[in-house]
């Protein structure tokens, strides 16, 4: 009896070392070019938000480039293919990412570059200006206007830094919040800026998160509202965006808009309206690209890029004589 | 400090063997069958764990690692029916991944009620339930917007225990090459529990898994979805317990935990395999 209890543990212990194997599917880690390939079509196929709107055809773009797999290809041939059909979706918020490459769309090149740094710094600021936190600015126009630089979403923001400057700004008759050429970054900072620019909580934008595969299945809108802060701007706040105005870039300027005192100069933004996931191909690369679309408080999609309200971008001329042709078109709006 | 804190923790790990060894100079070595008492334990449980995870909402990957566990519990064994509660919580990383971390925490309840009929003097059976309610947070940076995961598993088990006593009734002595000794009788026993999900429920991210929080009035759990009555469960614990004359007792467990949470686009499964020593501390006369 003893024995054979034993014996029967010793069994049930063997089995049980190895037993997951029958509830759990294979592993799925495979270098197959095809497999990846399968795999990384069928994951943007079914949670890519933008395919209508951008007027994509993705199964086109599966026989343009699957046709370009073969056994034996190179990493770093599969990569390309991959990375080209990925920028068929023209979205900065797609990436593929390998340990010797990562592959981008270039919403630069999408229009001109409306800013330079060394123009502000040198004609505008007289390198004069106070840095807090990831905010530069400074006075312009004998104190009559507050500017503030924000290159970077980078998620240091913090209410006393916001406080700090638009109390020195108080006494102003505007305030220029310059976003050109940030690309986005950490999105809480949409929200901690956003609370200073009014005095009540204001519908900001719609976010839908998708649902399913079907390319219309998204979850109920979810209603996204500002949270103010004690200390806020109501006087007039000129925007300065362009095209490089990206993914948090977008989405301050949309909800921004919703301010009565606010006003968006400039060029249209980059869009990126989507919140990108994240993810991994059986050969270990991962990737990324938008699960979520983002709608203005009409039910408008600008996820190729919110509009200005005054469309202005920089002449030749003006940059060449260190003249920036937004930034002083909006000290005119101001004063 | 330090010292006081080494020495604060070398007594509480020897507690259990100290009457042991003033035991050992006795000239009876007999101790009255504990099997017959009501018994009440604390048990203290460090345990080694290796986790197999994948979930298809990132990833068609294993990740393989290992993690460190601690189990707090306390036991009341009658004769006809025994229950244990146990709370246990670990912390762990995965094989190349430096910036994958994992931790988990867990609560479990189990009741079991003797079966006569497959009982004996050495053999005790029983059969019962057990409540199971796991958390699992991680963190893999590499999935940007993705980077984190919160998943809440419940489990009502149906299970199942047998224990076999495998007493040493008298003295032995035992030549082993050169070395001779003598072992004194001691009361142990070997026991196996399986026990099979009935109910298995999980609360998680849904379909684009992406991490909540990003918007005012907003939860890290906004998009969570439940899915009741779903995925499968199964769980063993393979004992050796040895009790102390001082009523304490010793354990040597492996214990395997298997998690099949379904969904249709984001199925979790989850593999524990951990190694676990207790210290049980005798609770009642």
């Amino acid at each position: 009896m003893r024995k054979l209890f034993q014996l029967f543990i010793l069994v049930l212990t063997c089995i049980f070392f190895s037993c997951e194997k029958v509830f759990f599917e294979e592993d799925g880690v495979s270098g197959d070019p095809f497999v990846n390939f399968d795999y990384l079509w069928n994951e943007v196929n079914e949670k890519y938000t933008f395919f209508d709107y951008k007027d994509i055809d993705w199964e086109q773009s599966r026989q343009i480039y699957r046709q370009k797999i073969y056994t034996g290809m190179s990493s770093d041939s599969l990569f390309r293919v991959l990375a080209a059909m990925l920028n068929e979706l023209e979205d900065g918020h797609v990436n593929l990412i390998s340990s010797f490459n990562v592959s981008r769309y270039f919403i630069e090149t999408l229009g001109r570059d409306n800013y330079d740094e060394r123009i502000v710094n040198e004609n505008y600021l007289n390198y004069d200006f106070y840095t807090t936190g990831p905010f530069r600015h400074s006075f312009l126009e004998n104190d009559q206007i507050g500017y503030v630089r924000f290159s970077s979403f980078t998620g240091t923001v913090t209410h006393n830094q916001l406080d700090f400057m638009l109390n020195r700004y108080r006494n102003t008759e505007g305030l220029i919040f310059d976003i050109r050429e940030n690309g986005g970054g950490s999105s809480g900072d949409i929200y901690r800026i956003l609370a200073h620019f009014s005095e009540e909580p204001t519908l900001l934008f719609f976010s839908e998160s998708k649902a399913g595969p079907d390319p219309n299945t998204f979850l109920p809108a979810q209603e996204v509202y500002s949270d103010p802060s004690p200390v806020f701007y109501l006087k007039p706040i000129v925007i300065l965006t362009d095209r490089s105005t990206y993914s948090s870039g977008s989405f301050l300027t949309l909800g921004a808009k919703q301010f009565a005192n606010v006003t968006v100069m400039g060029d249209t933004t980059g869009g990126g309206l989507g919140v990108p996931n994240g993810g991994q191909l059986p050969n270990g690369w991962t990737y990324r690209f938008s699960v979520t679309r983002t709608l203005d408080v009409n039910g408008n999609n600008f996820e190729n890029g919110v509009p200005p309200n005054i469309y202005v971008i920089t002449t030749d001329e003006d940059r060449a004589a260190g003249i920036d042709t937004i930034l002083e078109a909006a000290i005119l709006e101001i004063l | 400090m330090i010292k006081s804190i080494n020495k604060f923790c070398a007594i509480v790990i020897l507690i259990p063997f100290l009457n042991t060894v003033c035991l050992a100079q006795d000239s009876i070595p007999s101790f009255p069958d504990i099997r017959l008492q009501n018994r009440s334990y604390i048990h203290f449980a460090p345990g080694a764990d290796r986790i197999v995870l994948r979930d298809f909402a990132t990833s068609p990957l294993f990740y393989r690692g290992y993690m460190a566990s601690f189990t707090l519990g306390a036991s009341r064994i009658l004769p006809f029916r025994e229950s244990e509660l146990r709370l246990r919580a670990g912390a762990g990383y995965f094989e190349g991944v430096q910036s994958l971390r994992i931790y988990t925490y867990n609560v479990q309840f189990d009741h079991l009620w003797k079966v006569p009929k497959f009982s004996s003097q050495r053999l005790k059976t029983g059969l019962g339930f057990m409540a199971d309610v796991t958390t699992f947070e991680r963190r893999n940076l590499a999935f940007g917007n993705n980077n984190y995961g919160l998943d809440f598993l419940s489990t009502i088990f149906l299970t199942a225990r047998s224990e076999f006593s495998i007493d040493r009734k008298s003295a032995k002595h035992v030549k082993f090459w050169f070395i001779n000794y003598n072992l004194k009788p001691v009361q142990r026993d070997l026991r196996l529990q399986v026990a099979v999900s009935a109910l298995n429920s999980s609360y998680r991210n849904g379909f684009n898994h992406l991490r909540g929080g990003a918007y005012p009035g907003t939860t890290l759990i906004t998009d969570y979805e439940l899915r009741a009555h779903s995925g499968f469960r199964l769980a063993t614990n393979l004992a050796y317990t040895r009790h102390l004359r001082n009523g304490n007792g010793l354990r040597l467990a492996y214990i395997w935990d298997a998690n099949s949470n379904p969904g249709v686009y984001e199925k979790l499964e989850v593999a524990q395999h951990t190694i676990q020593f207790t210290f049980l501390f005798r609770a009642n006369n």
